[in-house]
């Protein structure tokens, strides 16, 4: 063995290193998204909501209103389900006091969203939306009334 | 004088290498045919094996199948007398009578270097091509036959053949270009949005000219890891040039599975935000093309310069 037999080990730490810091970077990564969903989420909870808009999905949701069900947050609406993090931000959002729904990416058969008392649904082109003792008023805004 | 490379000096070199040799090489290329055709002929040379073949279906099945099967036999035999040519690559420089002599030869250490290589690499790929298709066009002449008949009699030493009508065609198996076996296919399928938004299946192809490359590349890398140990062990080189990198890929097997330990731990890429709400992190995606398998061409231009090194090294 002489000390050119090192660069071989080298050789054998190459893609070791590569598969370390490939992993170590997708991971890091993988946390941090889960950071900014945690404080999107967080963000979202803590506004107050007085509408809720669904336009334009075939995401399976069931919007219900339980006078029995409690919110920890203010903004008096609490999703239930598994979605993907790049529903956030995009699919759901804030914008004043509404929270606007569009195509969202779920995973699972369906995301549940309860909403409080006070809250007005507003639904436009959701087939796949199902309204739980909601009074019916769809696409109000479609026929512009 | 040139200290690096002259023609005449590499071929006088050669010339002497082949002649002292001669009964070696002779020896080696008589063990790789007779290896060659007991392969060729499933160790079993002395009984024709016939096939039914029926329809033109039937005949391309036939064929193919001992397309494959001169494949495996061609690579399988090349691998393994590359094998042999590599451990005895450096025998001369590693023997404790005939170094001084091999090392004083008036050529540069490129030039002995350069001979070696080319005797594990470029030479053994002919003698190996040469022996196969001699051995395979032998055995192909009486070996394996398929015909349409179903109907034998008993020949003059007492073997089975058949009863050929005067018409009737003998298939015989094709002799294939082993150098060109691999066919292109899909590695896998992922799914991409295009640029009208409409999702679209993709597949990740491993084209043949790549997987040429990936032969080459292993069996180069196949090649100068026992040159490494026919420079690097005097005994047992086989033996030690395998039990070293068994020692080497464990060790850094295990730290690579301790450190993912600790990168990995706890990591959970579905999570619960809150009550009942789970998040999972969509990765994007990541394409790399199979193409960056070529970077892989690093591990036996590595070996061949750690074994120059050694032999400069050596060199007096």
């Amino acid at each position: 063995m002489k000390k050119y037999d090192l660069l071989l080990v080298g050789l054998y730490m190459l893609p070791v290193l590569v598969f370390v810091v490939t992993a170590f970077v997708f991971f890091k990564m993988g946390e941090h998204r889960q950071k900014e969903t945690l404080d999107y989420v967080m963000r979202l909870y803590q506004t107050p909501i007085n509408t809720v808009e669904i336009r334009d999905t075939g995401g399976k949701l069931k919007v219900i209103r339980d006078s029995a069900h409690q919110f920890d947050f203010r903004a008096k609406v609490e999703f239930q389900g598994s979605l993907y993090n790049d529903a956030m931000g995009s699919a759901i959002r804030v914008s004043g006091d509404t929270l606007k729904i569009g195509d969202f990416n779920y995973f699972g058969k369906s995301v549940t969203l309860y909403v409080g008392e006070e809250v007005k649904v507003d639904t436009i082109n959701c087939t796949e939306v199902e309204l739980i003792h909601i009074p019916v008023q769809k696409d109000t805004i479609q026929d512009g009334l | 004088m040139k200290e690096i490379f002259n023609i005449r000096r590499f071929g006088a070199l050669a010339v002497k290498f082949y002649c002292e040799n001669m009964k070696t090489h002779l020896l080696f290329v008589a063990v790789l045919f007779v290896a060659t055709f007991l392969c060729i002929c499933k160790f079993n040379p002395f009984v024709t094996e016939y096939s039914y073949l029926y329809d033109s279906f039937t005949v391309d099945d036939f064929i193919f199948k001992y397309k494959q099967f001169y494949f495996q036999v061609f690579w399988g035999l090349l691998w393994l007398s590359s094998m042999f040519v590599a451990l005895y690559a450096f025998k001369d420089v590693m023997s404790r009578h005939k170094a001084v002599s091999v090392l004083l030869l008036p050529a540069s250490t490129f030039e002995k270097y350069l001979l070696v290589v080319l005797h594990s690499t470029v030479v053994v790929l002919v003698l190996n091509l040469a022996v196969f298709y001699t051995a395979a066009s032998i055995a192909n002449s009486y070996r394996y036959q398929g015909t349409e008949c179903l109907t034998f009699t008993t020949g003059w030493f007492g073997q089975r053949v058949p009863l050929l009508s005067p018409d009737e065609k003998v298939v015989h198996p094709r002799m294939v270009n082993v150098l060109a076996g691999l066919e292109e296919k899909n590695l896998f399928y992922f799914r991409e949005k295009g640029e009208d938004g409409n999702v679209k299946s993709k597949s990740v192809s491993f084209s043949s000219a790549l997987g040429r490359n990936m032969v080459v590349i292993s069996w180069l890398f196949f090649i100068s890891f026992f040159m490494w140990g026919s420079i690097t062990f005097r005994k047992r080189t086989a033996l030690l040039t395998i039990l070293m990198h068994c020692v080497l890929w464990g060790i850094l097997g295990w730290i690579t599975f301790e450190i993912l330990k600790g990168v990995v731990g706890g990591f959970s890429n579905h999570w619960a935000v809150f009550k009942n709400l789970y998040v999972s992190v969509k990765y994007p995606d990541i394409y790399m093309s199979p193409w960056w398998l070529l970077l892989l061409y690093i591990f036996p231009v590595t070996y061949q310069i750690v074994v120059w090194l050694k032999l400069k090294n050596k060199q007096l």
